[in-house]
This record gives C-alpha cells, structure tokens and sequence, in this order.
C-alpha cells in the first residue's frame, strides 16, 4: 500500500466529508447563526478543494512567484485554481457579512434566532390577525 | 452527559468512515483528485505569459496577481462589486445606528498608553499593508490582501480608541463610503484604458486586456528598473483596490461596533 496516496486519500475524503457537514449543517440546524457558521465550513472546504485541484506533487510543488525575472524553471504550483479562490474568499465573505448583518437586524425584530420559532411566532400572529377580522 | 458522549461518538463515527474511505481507495489505487506530476498546457502557458520578454506579456512575477488583473480582470472587477453591494446592503441595514451613536459613545476605557502604542501601530499596519499592496505584482499579496492587513489595525483602533476617535480624526463613515466608490470607480475607469489608448493612437483596444495582442492591439503599459520591465496596471490596479478594501472594511467595522456597543447599552431597535 502506497502511504502517499493514502494521506492524499485521507485528505481529499476528509475535505469532502467537511463540505457534506456543512451542507446539513445548513439543512438541518434551525438555529441562524450555526447556518450561517456551517455555510462558512462548507464554503472554506470547496476553497481547499479547488487549491488540491491544482496542487502539484510535493517534491515538485512551488509557490506561483518568480523568484527574479531571470528564472528559466517553469515548475510552479497550478496558480490558476489559487486565482479562482481568492475571487470565491471575497464572494463568501460578503455573503457572510450580508447574511450576519442580516440575522442581528432579524433577532432584533423577533428576539429569537431560531427559525422554527421565527415562523410558529409569524403563524401565531397570523391567526390573531384572522380572529380579529373575524370578530370585526 | 450523554450528550457529550453522542457528540464524541458522532466524531468517532466520521472519522473512521473516512479513514475507511480513504483506505478503500488507496488499495483500489484510486485517488479521487489525481496528484498531478506536471502543469496542464493552459497552467503552462499562464505561467509563460505571465513574466516573459515577449510582447505579449503580462510583466508581473507575481503570476496569482497577473491572472487577476489581466487574465481574468472582469470576474476581479465583479468580486469587488458584490463585496460594495454587501457592504452598502449591510450598512442601509443599519444606517439609523450612526446618528443614534454621534452623541452617545465616548469610548475612553484604556489606558493613555495602550491608546498611544495602538496609534502608532496603526502607522506600521500601514506601512506594511502599503508595501504589501504596492508589491503585489513582484510578489504574493496585493491590493485586496493589503487592505484586509490595514483594517485589522483598525479593528484594534475601535476597540482601544473608541467609535468616536475613529469618527473624529481619521475617516467618517460617510468619507468612507466614498472612498470607497472612488477605488472601485478608478478599477472601472481603468479597466477603458486600453480601450482609450487605441481609439487615441489608431489601434484596436480591449476592455480589461492589458497585455499587446500583436496583430490587433500593442497595449502594454510598464515601467523598468535596470532594463527590467515591470507592470505598471497591475501596480495601479492594486492601489485602486487597496483604497477600495480598506474603505469597505471601516464601514464593516463602523457597522459591527456600533451593534456591538448598542448591545452593550441595552437598546433594542
């Protein structure tokens, strides 16, 4: 058995199981703010992702700089996956930033941050709304 | 208690199912993302026209920095865009909380010297952050990663020196805002550039594309130091977003704190 492959492996499975924890993070955690934390997980795992995309074999992996402009080696890390997440760091965190600022002006509205409870307390006052008119 | 133990055997559970995973692969002699041995033929040639002594070269060493700005600039200029409209959509969220705070926060809680020690610091952050933003097409960093650099010092700053000292004496929010706008107007007004330069000397330019297309456009703006060429739109690109990141995170901050401090006060909007 190859123990290089086998870290590779570890580390390629592990990124994907962290992105398949965010997702259900996202899905299944009724509280705002863990959404919000396990959208960052999951966005941060693709990021790692696409960096392993591009990334080179160890004894050959450098960073994309050259070192003067006389460097004649052409060996770099792929720096085109790199590029794309510094684009996707940015994108994520304006999301966060949005989606942050967004939930604190909701708990200030309703005083929870649960979703479950934010929709029973709109229904409640749904039906009062209907028990009014009715009686009108 | 038993929480706890659900908790430790859920990780248990995850973590040997991947090592389970990775070991079935690995004697299967798969691996789901192929370490790979050598550059594809696109990474190879983003690499070569990256720094050349060809004309069509984007005369940036740092190779991250050259697709940025010239490779891929559009996509760089949107990134930008929806980061201002998170900012702009977070600040109108709170926009009622500045005039609220104009009166309220004093924020005089340390001490003179960890207040003097955190202004000059300031000082510092913002040489290294400049220098890391000025040498972003020489090497790793640049504009965006400089101004995140700066704005940390002036999370420091609102922490130590209080909403108000930030307000009074280095940037309102308001100033800010349209420093800000003027960073991302002067990426726009850059990025026609090309464009003006050909309509000017007689040549087909394109938006967003700084480096000489040889039959159609010989666009190439650069400076040399001892015979060497080095790109000067991508230096100035950087500047522009420097200006524009640093902006945009004092309005971040400005947002954040005075929730912060409004907490601490006990006000419900």
């Amino acid at each position: 058995m190859d123990i290089q492959l086998f870290l590779w492996n570890v580390f390629t499975v592990s990124i994907i199981a962290s992105v398949i924890i965010g997702v259900l993070g996202v899905v299944f955690k009724p509280n705002a703010v863990k959404k919000i934390i396990a959208l960052t997980i999951m966005n941060d795992s693709i990021c790692i992702l696409i960096i392993a995309v591009g990334y080179l074999h160890p004894s050959k992996a450098r960073p994309p700089v050259y070192e003067s402009p006389q460097t004649s080696s052409m060996v770099f890390v792929d720096p085109l996956p790199q590029a794309l997440v510094v684009t996707a760091i940015v994108i994520g965190l304006a999301l966060t930033l949005f989606l942050s600022i967004t939930v604190l002006r909701l708990y200030e509205h309703l005083g929870t941050l649960n979703f479950h409870r934010a929709l029973r307390l709109e229904e409640e006052a749904r039906e009062v709304e209907l028990e009014e008119a009715g009686e009108d | 208690m038993s929480r706890h133990y659900g908790i430790l055997l859920s990780l248990a559970l995850i973590v040997s199912m991947v090592l389970l995973a990775s070991l079935v692969l690995t004697v299967n002699d798969i691996s789901i993302i192929p370490l790979q041995l050598g550059l594809s033929e696109l990474a190879s040639r983003i690499v070569r026209y990256s720094y050349c002594n060809c004309i069509n070269s984007s005369l940036s060493l740092a190779i991250v920095n050259a697709i940025l700005w010239d490779f891929r600039g559009i996509d760089t200029f949107f990134e930008t865009t929806v980061l201002f409209i998170a900012v702009i959509g977070g600040w109108i969220v709170y926009k009622n909380v500045f005039e609220f705070n104009r009166t309220s926060i004093s924020g005089k809680t340390y001490s003179l010297i960890v207040e003097t020690i955190t202004k000059l610091s300031l000082v510092i952050a913002f040489i290294v952050s400049l220098a890391l933003a000025l040498n972003g097409h020489l090497s790793p960093g640049g504009g965006f990663q400089g101004g995140v650099l700066f704005s940390t010092a002036i999370i420091v700053l609102i922490v130590v020196n209080g909403l108000e000292w930030l307000r009074r004496n280095l940037l309102p929010p308001y100033r800010a805002l349209s420093l800000r706008t003027i960073g991302l107007m002067g990426i726009f007004s850059l990025a026609f550039l090309p464009l003006l330069s050909g309509l000017i000397h007689g040549y087909v330019g394109f938006v967003f594309q700084n480096q000489a297309k040889p039959p159609l456009s010989s666009f190439n703006l650069y400076y040399e130091v001892g015979g060497v060429r080095y790109s000067l739109i991508i230096l100035l690109y950087n500047i522009f977003e420097y200006v524009a990141v640093t902006a945009a995170f004092t309005l971040v901050f400005y947002t954040i704190a005075t929730i912060v401090f409004r907490e601490e006060q006990g006000v419900r909007g």
